[in-house]
């Protein structure tokens, strides 16, 4: 099963005092560019070691801070809108990576999945390599390059989410979805969310797991073949079976 | 990170505590005890969990260092309070997500759906936000991981520039030359589109694009101005 390898608190730190090989470090980079996660756990080590951790963490990345900062002449909309875009093409950078690879682990819940890394420290298993040793293994670097290049670009994935909808709307349980693009966005969505939405494939692992965990998702599925829905103040992309 | 670790001479006096505690050197373990755990226990406030959440954080965190083959998995290649940070880091974010999760479960009924999407501009809308997509994809993952850092995790340039041995000013100057370049891009991909520069232009200038990155993506920063930020 491929999955996604996290950096482990061992790559983080020496990626952080510097401590990586050139050639590990430039592995490195590569997978904390595209994954949110790993960035958010150097992010919070670095600014917690400088003593600013806590108070910064409130209203971070849109969601209250986004949906706050909103407010509704035209200037501002268009300027939310240049952001709106880049932190779009994060998260879809972030999902291409990640969330479709990432495998389901009985016991975490899907938003963990998505927000901890893999390999925690405090489950360590000593006989296997490390994260960070997979990561940094030349061979899986050029195998990941042959996956990701065959893979859809981050901004197709996400462009159906910022073009203007004028499609009709269905109603499920309550909620609101409106077509966007080829895609029908659940109108609680505000996008980006605190996390990047999860993206569960139908008849994946992942989607069964999900499933097991919010039957709601079932319903929100037959909405159409591709569905953003914000289920617990999470945000799950359902997608058609390969 | 095992096989070929080379460990840092830098951190040489860290390695040689914890490969003794791994060896089971009970005055070894005393030491530890004594100078990294308060570290830890003090390290976990600093993520604004409450007290007891935070401890037990810590309690977790050394709970597993106690077992040889944790402690054994330092290979000096980081400061070990580095590390210990790290451990630290991971189990107070895995404590937040779960917190806050909860805490959102049970506000939800409370807050109002928020669907406030004025199209009128829709056009124009999905023309810079598409030109923004194609500029920002077309960065190297490095230029990314620069850009995110900075304005999605706060860090200031010096401490990127820090983790690669490059200086606050070579920093600044990278960054300055991603939002130029940005710039110039987005500008490039909407005159192709037949949208014209003088009707964006407030929008992409670059002290205004910093401010919706700092909307969308950031957080406070400790007191930092962007880097090259001019009006
Ligand atoms: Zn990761």
């Amino acid at each position: 099963m491929d999955r996604m390898e996290h950096l482990d608190p061992l790559a983080l730190a020496a990626f952080q005092d510097g401590g990586l090989t050139s050639g590990e470090r430039a592995s490195a980079e590569t997978h904390l560019a595209v994954c949110a996660a790993c960035r958010d756990r150097l992010g919070a080590q670095i600014r917690a070691a400088a003593g600013r951790e806590a108070e910064g963490d409130e209203g971070r990345r849109a969601g209250g801070g986004f949906a706050g900062a909103i407010r509704p002449d035209r200037e501002m909309r268009r300027e939310l809108l240049v952001a709106a875009a880049f932190g779009a093409v994060l998260v879809g950078a972030g999902l291409w990576w990640a969330a479709d690879r990432a495998a389901p682990e009985r016991g975490a819940s899907v938003q963990e999945r998505a927000a901890i890394p893999r390999e925690t420290d405090s489950a360590p298993a000593p006989a296997a390599p490390s994260a960070a040793d997979r990561e940094l293994a030349a061979g899986e670097r050029d195998r990941r390059a042959a996956d990701r290049a065959a893979e859809p670009s981050p901004a197709e994935d996400v462009e159906s989410e910022l073009l203007a909808l004028r499609g009709g709307a269905r109603r499920v349980d309550g909620k609101t979805f409106r077509l966007e693009g080829d895609q029908w966005v659940d109108d609680a969505w505000t996008a980006p969310p605190g996390r990047p939405p999860l993206s569960l494939v139908r008849g994946t692992d992942a989607w069964r797991a999900a499933l097991a965990e919010r039957p709601a998702l079932a319903r929100y599925a037959e909405v159409g073949p591709r569905v953003l829905v914000v289920l617990d103040s999470l945000a799950f992309r359902i997608l058609p079976a390969p | 990170m095992s096989a070929p670790a080379t460990p840092d001479r830098r951190w040489a006096e860290d390695l040689a505590l914890t490969r003794a505690c791994a060896a089971g050197d009970e005055a070894a373990w005393r030491e530890l005890e004594r100078h990294h755990f308060p570290y830890v226990r003090a390290f976990a406030q600093r993520f604004g969990l409450p007290e007891h959440v935070a401890e037990e954080v810590a309690m977790q965190v050394i709970g597993d260092l106690w077992r040889r083959e944790t402690v054994a998995r330092y290979e000096g290649r980081s400061a070990l309070r580095t590390w210990l940070g790290a451990l630290v880091t991971n189990a107070a974010l895995t404590a937040r997500v779960r917190m806050r999760a909860r805490e959102e479960r049970e506000q939800r009924a409370a807050r109002p759906a928020s669907s406030e999407h004025g199209m009128e501009d829709a056009e124009y809308e999905a023309a810079l936000g598409e030109s923004t997509i194609a500029a920002l994809d077309k960065l190297d993952f490095r230029s990314r991981l620069l850009v995110l850092l900075h304005y999605e995790q706060g860090l200031t340039l010096e401490e990127i520039g820090r983790m690669e041995g490059s200086s606050k000013a070579t920093m600044s100057r990278r960054l300055h030359a991603i939002r130029a370049g940005l710039r110039a891009d987005i500008e490039h991909r909407l005159a192709a589109r037949g949208v014209s520069w003088d009707e964006i232009r407030p929008d992409v200038d670059l002290a205004r694009l910093d401010l919706s990155l700092e909307a969308l993506l950031g957080r406070t920063r400790a007191a930092e101005p962007p880097a090259g930020a001019g009006v």
